[in-house]
């Protein structure tokens, strides 16, 4: 591959964080995003150029069919997502969720919004994994995943009542998330939740789903679900950035594990 | 918390005119339902209490005529012969029991349907399809009605993929016998069945108790490995035979019988090719399956219970490093703005490696730029073009140009694009594509010197093909 195409490749890659090889019904793609496609089809398979110039910038290049996701199209989706073995040249590092989260009249420190970010991302995860009991590896779900600013919003306020009824000492770590969590009335909260989920579509986490809405307060509320991308870099790093989420005990967490002994057995089996 | 893990719904297990009956009851129940439309839900009718020994009987029954119809005996059969041969099956079975169930499986009932034909719609019925038994009360014997059989050649079709290949051996057949208005019928019957058959590969691959789930192709490894290969070579053989003089002879035949509804043959080999397609997507899944396994011990994360983390995280919090480095895990790269420095990148690229020799493109000089780019932009979307305009009718060249289905163009000078274009379809065939003035087009209307390029239009030259 020419120095040239694998720049053309990587400037759609890093501003669609991935593209598709063909048409998709519906979907509009631009010329940069067709000149990619024909590039990578030109080099039929052959990526390892590519591949080393990705790994020089910490990400990897990742092939999924739309036939073995089961959306729309018979094309190939090039993605990128980091290496989760690989150290990111400084200027791909990251806090870009903080910078989307300070608002222009945000008096909050940078410790108080990572709490809240903390607090709606792993509230974000419940809805997009835990509530359909989806596994991390589960990447072809994603297109059936879905969230709401109001249920979102239900959920998140439930938490924060609970919190108010806790206490902790006065100089822990725990008391500064609470008194940061429980300071917020709910127009606020409302106000972080608009600004997490508008930071969460910009980063290409979440986006909208077309066509659906469901009944707010007042009005008719958009219906977000996870991105591709997102699904397979979860997949792929979750372990990497995320070990203290699983806690001690697996067995109370994670309700099914295809665990070492078992495949122990498996392999015993198709020797017989 | 719902659970909805959808490979636990597996048919394995179920009895087939059971699962059938299952899937063709709302269907029949949405015949005799009131509509409700402000209904907070909606309801079923409720099964009798013995509705699951009046099931167990008339699937005995048809169990019973179909080991007749197998050593060859499609005529009546009296009830006491197949009573004496139930009651050692079904305990307590009494006569009048099994009488009532063939009686009422003798009885037809209507459906109603609608269909639409030109715009309108038409009302229609069925009865004679729900009647499943002939049931002779003089002679109190029964017999499959018309219905009663094809019931139990519905019943054979099974939820597993074991045979695939021999689905995409039919369109080779087809092709071969000149039978090509079957072409889009078998294709679109395989493509569906094969992404069903890729997706649940991926549901499988994805699942947390992926080992067990894949147990049952594992017994059968080479069965499936060979299955796969030869759907793919039932795929490209089909090709083949579809780009075969003697076909192109068979089809010009049966172009001639059929008239103008007849597909081309580029029209067929974009069919065939999107079995091909499927068939090679279905290949490189099942080789994931099979390298999967040989991962024995990649440990899978599986479900996580987020809420139990948030608990822990409110409860034991870790230091603010661990969740600047969770935050900046899960919403990936920096912003595009952020990108501080090219050195960085120029620094670390990798070692130059003599390119492979790439087809070398000639272009005619003297030739207006406008018009290279529509050559170019034909020969990109020649496809979806050939299909777009096989009626023979011109289109607005604009419409096309500006459709999802066809990649940009811009043109700076559409008066530079008339003329004739030859577009090769996927067969070799040459094809003729004229760019003109609309016609009825009286008067040429100038913008800034250029033709509005709402007057212009393309379509198919006669005799292309």
């Amino acid at each position: 591959m020419y120095v040239e195409d694998i720049g053309k490749v990587y400037n759609v890659l890093r501003e669609k964080k991935l593209f598709f090889s063909g048409k998709v019904e519906g979907r509009r793609r631009s010329e940069n995003e067709t000149e990619a496609a024909q590039i990578m089809r030109k080099a039929s398979g052959r990526f390892s150029d590519l591949e080393d110039f990705l790994k020089t910038q910490g990400l990897k290049l990742i092939v999924k069919e739309a036939q073995h996701l089961g959306i729309e199209g018979d094309c190939l989706i090039y993605i990128t997502v980091r290496d989760p073995l690989a150290e990111p040249p400084s200027h791909l590092c990251g806090g870009q969720l903080i910078r989307e989260m300070q608002t222009a009249n945000s008096k909050e420190t940078v410790e108080q919004l990572t709490i809240w970010a903390t607090f709606m991302s792993l509230n974000l995860l419940h809805f997009l994994y835990s509530i359909e009991e989806r596994p991390i590896e589960a990447i072809s779900e994603f297109k059936d995943s879905s969230v709401d600013k109001e249920s979102f919003l239900i959920e998140l306020s439930s938490k924060i009542e609970e919190l108010r009824r806790e206490n902790a000492d006065d100089d822990s770590r725990r008391q500064t998330i609470l008194s940061t969590l429980t300071s917020s009335d709910e127009k606020q909260i409302r106000r972080k939740v608009d600004t997490f989920f508008a930071a969460m579509v910009k980063l290409g986490v979440i986006e909208l789903v077309e066509n659906v809405s469901v009944l707010g307060k007042e009005d008719q509320q958009p219906v977000y679900r996870q991105t591709l991308w997102s699904a397979v870099d979860i997949e792929t790093n979750f372990r990497r950035y995320a070990p203290h989420l699983v806690v001690e005990n697996i067995a109370e967490q994670i309700d099914s594990v295809g665990s070492g002994v078992e495949s122990v057995e498996l392999e015993e089996e198709e020797r017989e | 918390m719902r659970h909805r893990r959808s490979h636990e719904n597996q048919a394995e297990g179920i009895p087939g005119d059971v699962l059938v009956t299952a899937m063709a009851s709302r269907l029949a129940d949405l015949q005799d339902s009131k509509a409700q439309d402000e209904a907070s839900y909606i309801s079923s009718p409720k099964s009798n209490d013995d509705a699951g020994r009046r099931a167990l009987i008339a699937g005995s029954v048809f169990s019973f005529l179909e080991r007749q119809i197998e050593r060859g005996d499609t005529g009546y059969v009296s009830l006491n012969k197949v009573f004496s041969q139930l009651e050692g099956v079904i305990p307590n079975l009494v006569i009048e029991e099994l009488r009532f169930v063939v009686r009422f499986l003798d009885v037809s009932r209507m459906l109603r349907y609608q269909n639409i034909t030109d715009d309108a719609i038409e009302e229609r019925s069925i009865r004679e399809w729900s009647r499943l038994l002939m049931y002779q009360a003089k002679l109190d014997r029964i017999k499959l009605t018309s219905a009663g059989r094809l019931w139990l050649r519905v019943l054979k079709h099974r939820e597993h993929w074991l045979f695939e290949d021999k689905e995409v051996e039919k369109l080779h057949i087809a092709i071969t016998q000149g039978i090509f208005e079957q072409v889009p019928i078998i294709s679109s019957e395989i493509i569906t069945s094969i992404r069903l058959f890729n997706e649940h590969l991926t549901e499988i691959l994805e699942s947390p108790s992926f080992r067990e789930l894949v147990k049952q192709y594992l017994a059968r490894r080479d069965h499936f490995s060979g299955m796969v290969e030869r759907c793919h070579d039932a795929a490209m053989a089909a090709i083949n035979e579809l780009v075969s003089p003697s076909t192109k002879q068979k089809h010009e035949n049966w172009l001639i019988s059929v008239g103008d509804s007849g597909y081309t043959l580029s029209q067929l080999h974009e069919y065939v090719s999107r079995v091909h397609r499927a068939t090679e997507s279905l290949r490189r899944n099942w080789v994931k399956v099979l390298s999967a396994i040989s991962e024995s011990k990649r440990q899978r994360v599986g479900v996580v219970n987020f809420s139990l983390a948030l608990d822990k995280y409110l409860e034991q919090p870790p230091p603010i490093e661990i969740d600047t480095y969770f935050l900046d895990g899960l919403s990936g790269w920096g912003k595009p703005d952020d990108f501080g420095s090219v050195l960085d990148v120029i620094g670390c690229m990798p070692e130059g490696i003599e390119p492979e020799k790439i087809e070398e493109q000639e272009f005619d000089l003297g030739e207006d730029q406008s018009r290279a780019w529509m050559r170019s932009w034909i020969s990109q979307n020649r496809a979806a073009l050939l299909t777009f305009l096989a009626d023979g009718t011109p289109k607005n060249l604009i419409d096309i140009i500006q459709s999802d289905q066809f990649t940009s163009l811009n043109i700076e000078n559409v008066g530079a694009v008339f003329g004739l274009y030859v577009v090769t379809d996927p067969l070799g065939g040459k094809n003729s594509v004229i760019i003109e003035l609309r016609s009825g087009t009286s008067s040429v209307s100038f913008q800034d010197h250029n033709i509005i390029s709402s007057q212009v239009s393309i379509r198919l030259a006669k005799g292309g093909q």
